[in-house]
C-alpha cells in the first residue's frame, strides 16, 4: 500500500499545480473586480470542502453514538474518522476566513460585515473549534460521547452557512450554482472551479487519511498501555486459593 | 493593493495547509516515539 500513498501525493501535487495554473493564468479576468476575482478558485473549493469533512464527521459521530455499546472497537474507528475530518475541516473553513476578508478588502472596500453569510461561517468555525476544545481538554471515558453530540448538534449551523445567501439578503455575493437568475459563473470560469475543487479534494482527504492514522496509533497505544496496566494490577494482587 | 491581496490570500492559504502538515508530522514523530518506549 506504500506505493499507493506515494502516487496519490505525485498525483494531487500534479492536479494542485494545474489547479493554480488554471485559477492563475487560464481564467478570464473578471470584468468588474479584475485579477483579485482569482481568489474566489481557491476560496469556493475551500468553502466546499468544509461542508463536505464537517458532513464525513457529523455522520461519523452518528455511527459513533450507534455502536459505540455494540462494536467498541468499530466506534473507535468512527470517532477517529470524526476527529480527523472535523480538523480537516477547520482548517478549510480557517482558509476560508481569511481568503474572504482579502477579498472583501479591495471590492467591497471593508474586510468584515456582520451579514448572515459571514456571521454564520464565523459561528460554524467557532462550533468545530470548541469540538476539537472538547476532545482536548474533556477528561474521562465519556469525552467521545460528549464530543460526537457536539459534532452532531454544531452541523446544524453548516446548512445555515450554505443557504443563508439564498434566505437572507447578504452583502456576500448570490451563490454561484442554483442561485437563479442574475447570479451563477460563465461559462469559462468552471474548469478552473473544478481543477482547484478536484485538488483541494484530493489534498483534503490525503492530509485526513494522515490524521486517521495517527489517531489510529494513539488509540491503539492508549488500549495497549491499559491492558499493561491491567495485568501489572493482577500480578500484584496477592491471590488466595480458597477464599 | 488588489494584488498583493491575491498573493497574500494564496500564499496564506498554503501556508496554513502546509502548517497543518506540519503540526501532523510532529505529532506522528511523538506517537512513533511513544509507542517505542512502550515495546
Amino acid at each position: 500500500m506504500k506505493w499507493f500513498r506515494w502516487i496519490w501525493l505525485a498525483g494531487t501535487l500534479a492536479l494542485l499545480g494545474e489547479a493554480f495554473y488554471q485559477a492563475m493564468y487560464v481564467a478570464p479576468t473578471e470584468a468588474t473586480m479584475g485579477n483579485i476575482q482569482r481568489i474566489f478558485y481557491y476560496h469556493f473549493a475551500s468553502a466546499m470542502l468544509t461542508f463536505l469533512f464537517f458532513f464525513i464527521s457529523f455522520i461519523a459521530s452518528i455511527v459513533y453514538l450507534a455502536v459505540r455499546h455494540r462494536h467498541p472497537l468499530r466506534a473507535l474507528n468512527a470517532d477517529a474518522l470524526a476527529l480527523s475530518s472535523a480538523e480537516m475541516g477547520v482548517v478549510f473553513c480557517t482558509a476560508v476566513l481569511i481568503q474572504g476578508p482579502l477579498w472583501a478588502r479591495p471590492v467591497w472596500g471593508i474586510w468584515w460585515t456582520w451579514d448572515a453569510r459571514l456571521t454564520s461561517t464565523l459561528v460554524m468555525w467557532l462550533i468545530y473549534c470548541s469540538y476539537l476544545l472538547v476532545r482536548r481538554f474533556a477528561a474521562g471515558p465519556q469525552m467521545q460521547t460528549l464530543a460526537a453530540v457536539v459534532a452532531i448538534f454544531g452541523y446544524a449551523d453548516v446548512p445555515i452557512v450554505y443557504f443563508s445567501t439564498r434566505w437572507w439578503r447578504t452583502q456576500h455575493p448570490s451563490p454561484v450554482i442554483g442561485g437563479g437568475p442574475n447570479s451563477g459563473l460563465d461559462p469559462s470560469m468552471w474548469p478552473p472551479v473544478w481543477w482547484n475543487l478536484a485538488a483541494w479534494l484530493a489534498w483534503g482527504l490525503m492530509v485526513m487519511a494522515f490524521r486517521y492514522a495517527i489517531e489510529r496509533q494513539r488509540q491503539l497505544r492508549e488500549q495497549d498501555e491499559a491492558l499493561r496496566a491491567l495485568e501489572a494490577t493482577l500480578e500484584a494482587t496477592p491471590w488466595k486459593e480458597n477464599e | 493593493m488588489a494584488h498583493r491581496h491575491l498573493i497574500l490570500a494564496y500564499v496564506l492559504t498554503w501556508v496554513l495547509q502546509l502548517g497543518y502538515v506540519g503540526f501532523l508530522a510532529v505529532k506522528w514523530r511523538n506517537e512513533k516515539r511513544a509507542g517505542r518506549a512502550l515495546r
